[in-house]
C-alpha cells in the first residue's frame, strides 16, 4: 500500500519528539552525579517507576507487532501477550527485591555482590551487551517500518532518525529523562489503547454490504522499477490505484448484519460467529521480476481464535514433536526472559528501597496486563475494520485508528514512534552503564570519578547507538517477533539461571556463576546461528538442513546454563575442613 | 548478603525468608497454570480449539483468564506484604 504523509501526523509527531528531547535537556541539567545519571538518584516514586516499566516493556513489538499478528492471524498474537506478561511474575516474586537489595547500578552488581568478583562482572557485562544489542535490532527494524507511512521517509532514514534522536536523549540526561519519557509514553499508550478499544466496541461488528471479493489484487514491477496493481500504476494520484484495504466481515452465523454497540464479551462472541475476509499473500516471479498477489481468503472467526494460524506457530497443528517444541521453547523463553532483560533490571535501582521495587513491579504488571487485554480488542477490531494493509501487518493498529479519525491516527502513530524511542533509550542506557561499570571500572580496574564514569557511559552509548543503526539496516525485512523471541531466549539463558542459583542454592560458586552466564549466552547465540529460521531467512538455505531441529533455543539453553552452574560449582566448591 | 549501596529496608532475615517462601509458592502455582495452558495449546490443540465457553473458544477464555490471574497473583503478593510489614 502507498501512504500519503499526513500534515496532522507530521505536526503531532514533531511536537511529540520535540517534547521528548526538550524534557531530556531539562532533566539532564538536574542530574549531575553518576548515581543520578545511571539510577536517577534512586529517587523515582514507585508509581512513576511502575508506569515507566510499562513504557520500557511495551515496545514496538508489543504494540505494532502483537496487534498486527492478531489482526492477520488471530489468537496466536495474543499468545505473545500472555507470555510477555507471565514473565513479570518471575520478576516480581523472586527477582525484584533481591536485585534491589544486592545491586547499585547494573545487573552485574547484584550478581557479583556475594563474591566481589570481577570475573562475574565481566561475564554479566558481556551478556548485558549481547542481550541489549539483540533486543535493539527489532526495535530499529520496527522504527524503519513505522516511519515509512507516517512521514513518507525511506526505511534507512527511519532507522537513522530513531538512532540519532535516542542517542541525543540518552547522552543529555541518562536514567532520569529515560524514566520520565517511559512514564509519559507508557501512560499515553495505555490510555490511547483504551480509547481505541472503546471505539471498537461502540462500532461493533458489521457485515460488509459488498460481501467477499472474488479476485486477487496483483502487484507487478516493470523494467524501470515502476509498480503496478492490476495493470494500473500503483499510487495515490488521479490516474493511479492503491492497494485496497482488507479485513471485513462477510457474514454472521445468526444472519444478523450488524451488532450495534457491544460489550467486551459480546464482541468476542460476535467475532467467533462471523465469517471474515482476510488476505493471503502469494509471492512469485514473472520474467525474473517479482509479483505479489493478495488473494481474498474467507475464514471462520472461531478458527481465528484457535492457535496455529501464524506461520511460526503452525507446528502446533502438526503431529511431529520438534515443531511443537519450537512453540513450547518460545513460550518458555518469554516466561523466563522478562526478568533477565537488562533495561528492565536496571529500573529496580531507580527507586528508594525494596518495598518500592515491589510496588512498582505490581503497578507495572497492572498496566502491562491491562494493555495486553486491550490488544485482543485492537487486534480483532482491526481484523474486521476494513482498513488492513495486506502488505504490512505492523500497520494494523495505526490504520484501525485512522478508520476512526485522522487525528487519532496521528496521535497513535506518534505514540508508537515514542514507544520505539523509549525502549531503545532504555536499552542504550543499560548497555552504556554496563560498559562503564562492568568493563572499564570492573574488568579493567580503572578508577574513575563521577564525571569520568558518566563520560565513558555516554561515549559507549554513542557507540551502541551506531551499532544499533547498522544492525537495523542489516536486518531489514526480518520478522520482528522472531527477533524479540530470540532476545528473550538469550536473556533467559544467560542471566536468569545465574540469578536464581545465586539466590536459592548455597553451593553456588563464583566460577559456577561465570560458567552459567557464558554457557547460556554462547549456547543460545550458537543455536540461533544454526537454526532452521536463520537457514531460511538469512542464509537462503533449505531449513531442513539446519544443524538443530527447531529455531527457538530457550528449552535447551536455559537448562544447559543451570547445568553448567551446578557442575562447575560442584567442581570448584571450597574443600571442607 | 543484605548489604548494598542502596537504602536498605529495616527488615529481619525472618521477614525476608517468609517473603521468599510465599513468592516461590505463588510462582509455582502460576507456573503450573501457565504450563497447563501451553501444554493444552500444544498437545490438546483440537480439544481446546473446539471447546466453547459462552460462545467463546476456550483458548481465548483461558488466555484472558491467565492475564487476569497474573494481575490477581501480583495483587495478592502485594497485599500479603503490606500485612506482613
Amino acid at each position: 500500500m502507498v501512504y500519503e504523509s499526513s500534515s496532522i501526523a507530521i505536526v503531532v509527531f514533531v511536537l511529540m519528539v520535540a517534547g521528548t528531547v526538550g524534557l531530556s535537556f531539562y532533566l539532564g541539567s538536574r542530574a549531575r552525579s553518576s548515581h543520578g545519571y545511571f539510577a536517577a538518584g534512586g529517587s523515582i516514586h514507585w508509581f512513576v517507576n511502575g508506569i515507566a516499566f510499562a513504557g520500557d516493556y511495551l515496545s514496538a513489538a508489543s504494540f505494532l507487532g502483537i496487534c498486527g499478528m492478531i489482526a492477520f492471524y488471530g489468537f496466536d498474537g495474543f499468545l505473545y501477550s500472555i507470555g510477555y506478561l507471565a514473565g513479570w511474575l518471575v520478576a516480581l516474586l523472586v527477582i525484584a527485591e533481591p536485585l534491589k537489595r544486592l545491586g547499585k547500578y547494573t545487573f552485574a552488581d547484584a550478581l557479583a555482590s556475594k563474591f566481589q568478583s570481577d570475573g562475574i562482572r565481566t561475564a554479566a557485562g558481556f551478556s548485558t551487551l549481547v542481550v541489549s544489542l539483540v533486543y535493539l535490532v527489532p526495535q530499529m527494524v520496527g522504527a524503519g517500518v513505522l516511519v515509512k507511512p507516517l512521514l513518507g521517509l525511506a526505511y534507512w532514514q527511519g532507522v537513522v532518525l530513531v538512532g540519532t534522536i535516542v542517542v541525543v536523549i540518552v547522552v543529555t540526561a541518562g536514567m532520569v529523562s529515560t524514566t520520565y519519557v517511559q512514564f509519559l509514553k507508557g501512560g499515553l499508550l495505555v490510555l490511547f489503547s483504551l480509547l481505541i478499544t472503546v471505539l471498537v466496541l461502540i462500532r461493533g461488528v458489521d457485515v460488509h454490504p459488498e460481501g467477499a471479493r472474488t479476485s486477487p489484487q496483483r502487484v507487478t514491477v516493470d523494467a524501470s522499477g515502476q509498480r503496478f496493481i492490476d495493470g494500473v500504476r500503483l499510487g495515490t494520484g488521479d490516474s493511479e490505484q492503491n492497494v485496497a484495504p482488507v479485513g471485513r466481515v462477510v457474514g454472521m452465523a445468526d444472519g444478523r448484519t450488524s451488532t450495534g454497540p457491544v460489550g467486551p464479551i459480546a464482541f468476542l462472541q460476535a467475532i467467533s460467529a462471523s465469517r471474515i475476509e482476510l488476505s493471503q499473500t502469494n509471492k512469485s516471479t514473472e520474467d525474473g521480476r517479482p509479483v505479489v498477489e493478495y488473494a481474498p481468503r474467507v475464514v471462520r472467526g472461531d478458527e481465528m481464535m484457535a492457535p496455529g494460524n501464524l506461520p511460526a506457530f503452525q507446528g502446533i497443528r502438526r503431529a511431529e514433536l520438534f515443531p511443537k517444541l519450537d512453540f513450547v521453547s518460545l513460550m518458555v523463553a518469554l516466561f523466563a526472559g522478562t526478568a533477565s532483560l537488562p533495561h528492565i533490571l536496571i529500573r529496580y535501582y531507580t527507586v528508594r528501597d525494596q518495598a518500592s521495587a515491589r510496588k512498582s513491579t505490581i503497578v507495572g504488571i497492572g498496566a502491562i496486563g491491562f494493555f495486553y487485554l486491550l490488544t485482543l480488542y485492537i487486534g480483532f477490531g482491526a481484523m474486521v475494520s476494513g482498513a488492513l494493509d495486506p502488505s504490512d501487518s505492523n500497520m494494523a493498529a495505526p490504520l484501525l485508528a485512522k478508520s476512526f479519525s485522522e487525528l487519532l491516527f496521528a496521535a497513535v502513530s506518534a505514540i508508537a514512534f515514542t514507544t520505539v524511542l523509549g525502549t531503545v533509550s532504555g536499552l542504550i542506557v543499560a548497555a552504556g552503564g554496563s560498559v562503564a561499570h562492568d568493563f572499564v571500572a570492573g574488568m579493567l580496574g580503572m578508577q574513575l570519578n563521577d564525571t569520568q564514569m558518566i563520560r565513558v557511559a555516554k561515549i559507549a552509548s554513542i557507540g551502541v547507538g551506531a551499532i544499533a543503526i547498522l544492525a537495523g539496516l542489516a536486518f531489514e525485512g526480518m520478522n520482528v517477533s522472531y527477533l524479540v523471541g530470540w532476545a528473550f531466549a538469550i536473556a533467559a539463558s544467560a542471566n536468569l539461571p545465574a540469578l536464581l542459583m545465586l539466590l536459592f542454592w548455597k553451593g553456588t560458586t563464583k566460577q559456577g556463576i561465570i560458567a552459567g552466564v557464558v554457557v547460556g549466552t554462547i549456547a543460545s547465540l550458537l543455536w540461533i546461528a544454526v537454526c532452521p529460521e536463520m537457514f531460511k531467512t538469512m542464509y537462503g538455505l533449505d531449513p531442513n538442513t539446519a544443524w538443530v531441529p527447531f529455531s527457538q533455543p530457550g528449552l535447551v539453553t536455559i537448562p544447559l546454563s543451570f547445568l553448567a552452574i551446578a557442575i562447575v560449582s560442584q567442581a570448584t566448591k571450597p574443600s571442607q575442613r | 548478603m543484605h548489604t548494598s549501596a542502596n537504602q536498605v529496608d529495616e527488615e529481619s532475615d525472618e521477614v525476608i525468608q517468609r517473603r521468599q517462601r510465599i513468592g516461590l509458592r505463588l510462582l509455582l502455582f502460576f507456573t503450573l497454570a501457565y504450563a497447563g495452558f501451553i501444554g493444552l495449546c500444544t498437545f490438546a490443540y483440537t480439544w481446546i480449539s473446539e471447546t466453547r465457553l459462552s460462545g467463546i473458544p476456550l483458548t481465548v477464555a483461558c488466555g484472558v483468564g491467565l492475564i487476569l490471574l497474573s494481575i490477581a497473583v501480583a495483587m495478592v503478593y502485594g497485599v500479603w506484604n503490606r500485612r506482613a510489614r
